[in-house]
């Protein structure tokens, strides 16, 4: 007969046993198997809330070209080179056109495959005025209402498509001065004006003189581009 | 600070830099040779080295006078290797000596800006806006060698003087004169260039011009008075 036959069990493991046992009882060392054929619900089930999708939106970059037009007699003298001239320049986006004389008249933006039907020039005020300064003023404010300003143009559930004027042209025509007598007041603010205009780098500026005599004063002004209607040598 | 360089366009055909430029103290001069005529690049720098050796080359009341006097003595010196005055004409004037020529004279309240032929004036004004003022007479522009040619179409060059331009110091207190080949930087194609005049940055301003060549179809030549002058 053996002499572990009456001890009892626990006395028949060895020390080593009992250490283990006590770091790492049996019955917990084996973690207890996931049955993997049966999904992991969650047991709390709440009221599912539906997502909501924001529609994408999208933007069509347009250009605006402002035509800003000395409405004189003198000038009235080109008119065919200057509808050959914006023929020329502009063939695509939306036009608008500033008119100064002696009074300064602002045309909505239209589209530039209308320009042919349009008259550059406003014949109720040809004369031999020309009040640049207020032009000027008025030059900033339709760029302000123009330049990054989004429209709506297309609105689903999934995409909404916006329409917006990233890139302004402006062309100037004429002999860029002012002999209307404008206040220094006003001739401040027009210059002010311009120079808000001019120092953003997506606004581009042109002038077209009605010759090289003119250049001076776009170029004091700070017109970026400046040629000129007549271009004989003689 | 004065650079010129080879249009990508000649780049392509294999013709040379057509134009020329000095810079003094008191003087700029660009030259821009006919890109149809054969050797206008000669033309443009025996022309100026020419100039260099007049007396008071770079007084602008002297200028035209010096033009004039240079010309009649290149003519004068080649024309007994030329049988005829036709074939001089055909051979020799009109193939090296078509160029514009524009100068620019510093004095101490004004730039004078001297032109016969195409190119552009290039202001800043006060408040450090640029203008590029393009001067064009069309396809062809006119050369002072046309004054040498004979044929009716020429007549008209034979009364034709410099025009001439004033920009007052205290309005533009920097001008600059180029050939027509910085149309690019007058479009505003080359990003940042207007920056670098205003900041008189030359080693900008030439790595723009180097670095998009591809943009420039014919012969570049820019020259403008930094605010320290620089001696040629």
């Amino acid at each position: 007969m053996s002499k572990n036959h009456h001890k009892p069990e626990d006395e028949k493991k060895s020390i080593f046993e009992k250490i283990r046992n006590k770091i790492e009882p049996p019955e917990q060392a084996v973690k207890p198997k996931r049955d993997i054929t049966m999904p992991a619900f969650s047991t709390n089930i709440g009221i599912i809330q539906p997502i909501k999708i924001e529609p994408t939106i999208s933007y069509i970059e347009d250009k605006l070209i402002i035509l800003f037009i000395e409405n004189t007699l003198e000038v009235a003298q080109y008119r065919t080179k200057l509808e050959q001239l914006t023929k020329g320049i502009v063939t695509t986006g939306n036009v608008c056109t500033i008119n100064y004389g002696s009074i300064v008249k602002v045309q909505k933006p239209f589209g530039s495959i209308f320009l042919e039907t349009n008259d550059l020039l406003n014949s109720s005020d040809l004369g031999e005025k020309s009040c640049l300064y207020e032009a000027l003023i008025a030059l900033e404010k339709v760029v302000d209402e123009n330049y990054m300003k989004e429209k709506v143009v297309k609105q689903t559930t999934f995409e909404t498509e916006k329409r917006r004027i990233s890139i302004i042209e402006i062309i100037g025509i004429g002999r860029c001065f002012d002999n209307t007598n404008t206040s220094a007041e006003v001739t401040t603010k027009g210059i002010e004006s311009f120079n808000n205009v001019a120092s953003n780098s997506k606004i581009v500026t042109k002038y077209f003189c009605l010759s090289e005599q003119d250049f001076i004063r776009p170029a004091t002004l700070g017109f970026h581009s400046i040629g000129a209607i007549n271009r004989s040598f003689f | 600070m004065i650079i010129s360089s080879q249009g990508f366009g000649h780049f392509t055909k294999g013709l040379n830099n057509q134009d020329f430029g000095i810079e003094t103290p008191r003087m700029l001069l660009v030259l821009d040779g006919c890109s149809g005529a054969k050797y206008s690049e000669v033309g443009t720098r025996l022309f100026a080295q020419l100039l260099l050796r007049k007396e008071d080359f770079d007084n602008y009341e002297k200028f035209e006078e010096n033009v004039k006097s240079i010309f009649e003595k290149i003519i004068k010196k080649v024309k007994e290797d030329y049988p005829n005055r036709d074939e001089l004409e055909k051979d020799f004037i009109m193939e090296n000596l078509l160029f514009t020529i524009i100068a620019c004279f510093k004095t101490t309240d004004k730039y004078i800006v001297k032109l016969f032929g195409d190119g552009y004036i290039v202001s800043q004004n006060k408040k450090g806006q640029i203008s590029y003022m393009r001067y064009s007479y069309g396809q062809c522009p006119p050369y002072f060698a046309y004054k040498y040619c004979s044929g009716e179409e020429f007549e008209c060059y034979k009364k034709a003087n410099f025009k001439t331009f004033e920009f007052d110091r205290n309005v533009f207190p920097k001008i600059g004169i180029g050939s027509d080949g910085i149309m690019p930087m007058a479009k505003g194609e080359i990003r940042g260039f207007d920056s670098f005049i205003v900041a008189n940055n030359n080693v900008m301003i030439e790595s723009a011009i180097r670095n998009n060549r591809q943009s420039f179809f014919d012969d570049v030549t820019f020259a403008f008075f930094n605010e320290e002058t620089v001696t040629s």
